[in-house]
């Protein structure tokens, strides 16, 4: 009896805490992605076969950077009515609001199939990435995929499935500009320890089929890993924690290749 | 004897994840992040967001909030510290279920991407004092937590 009696009493104590907190575990979550959850409205034709994820194993350095002052003294207009689809890469310049004038679909370890069927993190409609972006109606869409195809076993597939993709966004956007950003490059480290297909000879490879793919498509390619790695091809020492996820810095480089791009 | 554990083992988390501190942080939030930056430990490279940018990704609205600080990790890592001062305490509940989307969101984005960083925000530190909200996504939890303590 006692035990039941100290049992009540923790449990009490646990609800009283938990009120406390006003801990919302039932809370749906809002935080958007893009400046709203659209419903879909396309209907893409993923193609249903098993995807590889890698998962990449981060061993950065701790250290800091200063507040960013990416928007200063640059005009963005380029960046009006667009969205940016992709993965992790992505990501990071939605948290870092390099671009604020654009809309961000994203999801960490995003490729060129799961962008039908997955939905962006925190999504409350589950409405697929491809879906949700493509109901908005942008004038341009900048594409970032290939990270985590790596690892795929045939590159062809990767660039059937890219092709789909552009094929389906310009069925369903006819009017758009479309703008397919190469892969970024990673570090020496990164290269060598050859995880998950990450090296960058395989980049390389990636890249020259994206460009060929780019001109039968005739649609925009985008060299950002011109941007970002030194005159080895490499990503320097200190661009990313990982050796693959660009710092802030680096990605203001990134930033910068597009707006030239943009511009030309 | 197992439900007495079981319920020593709930409250342990709740206390753990959420606690008033039952103190009013003085110090301004860009000293209190500064200081969890240097003394907690984080095996990413965090960047300070300008407060517009740490507003939009918390989904709180600028009239709420009196002033912020929030550094960000790259897309490797879930790290991250932020601290909003509320423009009055019963504001403080919003910025704590600003806090939980935050973590669901993170949660649903690494875990199966990352999953060895779905811990760090398993074990969070959200702490509260007054006006003042303080969350630290980290390598070490409880070190962080001490961190936190040991501010004002």
């Amino acid at each position: 009896m006692k035990k039941r009696i100290i049992a009540f009493l923790l449990a009490a104590v646990s609800l009283v805490s938990l009120a406390a907190c006003q801990s919302t575990s039932d809370a749906t979550v809002s935080t958007s992605v893009s400046s709203s959850q659209p419903e879909a409205s396309a209907t893409p034709t993923p193609t249903p076969e098993a995807t590889p994820t890698p998962t990449p194993t981060p061993t950065p350095t701790p250290e800091a950077t200063p507040t960013p002052d990416a928007n200063a003294n640059t005009d963005d207009s380029c960046f009006d009515n667009s969205a940016f689809l992709g993965n992790s890469l992505i990501s990071d310049l939605y948290t870092y609001a390099l671009v604020t004038n654009s809309d961000y679909y994203f999801k960490n370890g995003l490729t060129v199939r799961s962008v039908f069927t997955e939905a962006q993190a925190g999504s409350e409609t589950g409405t697929p990435v491809y879906d949700a972006a493509v109901s908005k109606h942008y004038d341009k869409y900048f594409l970032m995929f290939g990270l985590n195809e790596l690892g795929w076993s045939y590159p062809e597939v990767f660039i059937d499935d890219y092709r789909t993709l552009i094929q389906t966004l310009q069925k369903d956007e006819p009017g758009a500009e479309i703008y397919v950003q190469s892969l970024t490059p990673v570090s020496a480290k990164r290269s060598k320890e050859n995880l998950y297909g990450v090296t960058n000879d395989r980049i390389v490879e990636y890249n020259d089929m994206l460009r060929d793919l780019c001109k039968e498509m005739n649609v925009t390619f985008v060299d950002v890993a011109s941007a970002v790695c030194n005159d080895q091809g490499i990503l320097p020492d200190g661009a990313a924690p990982d050796g693959v996820h660009l710092n802030i810095d680096y990605c203001k480089k990134w930033v910068g290749a597009l707006r030239s791009a943009l511009e030309n | 004897m197992k439900r007495c554990l079981y319920a020593l083992m709930v409250l342990v988390v709740l206390l753990t994840g959420c606690a008033s501190s039952g103190k009013t942080f003085t110090s301004s939030p860009d000293k209190l992040a500064s200081s969890i930056l240097e003394q907690a430990s984080f095996t990413d490279q965090l960047t300070a967001l300008p407060q517009d940018a740490a507003l939009r990704l918390y989904g709180l609205d600028a009239g709420d909030v009196d002033s912020c600080s929030v550094y960000v990790g790259t897309g490797s890592t879930a790290e991250e510290i932020a601290v909003f001062r509320m423009k009055d305490e019963s504001l403080v509940d919003t910025a704590k279920q600003a806090v939980d989307k935050r973590i669901q969101y993170q949660t649903d984005n690494f875990e199966s991407y990352v999953p060895t960083e779905v811990p760090k925000l398993e074990k969070a530190v959200t702490v509260t004092g007054g006006t003042t909200l303080i969350f630290v996504v980290s390598d070490d939890a409880s070190k962080a937590k001490s961190v936190i303590d040991s501010l004002s």
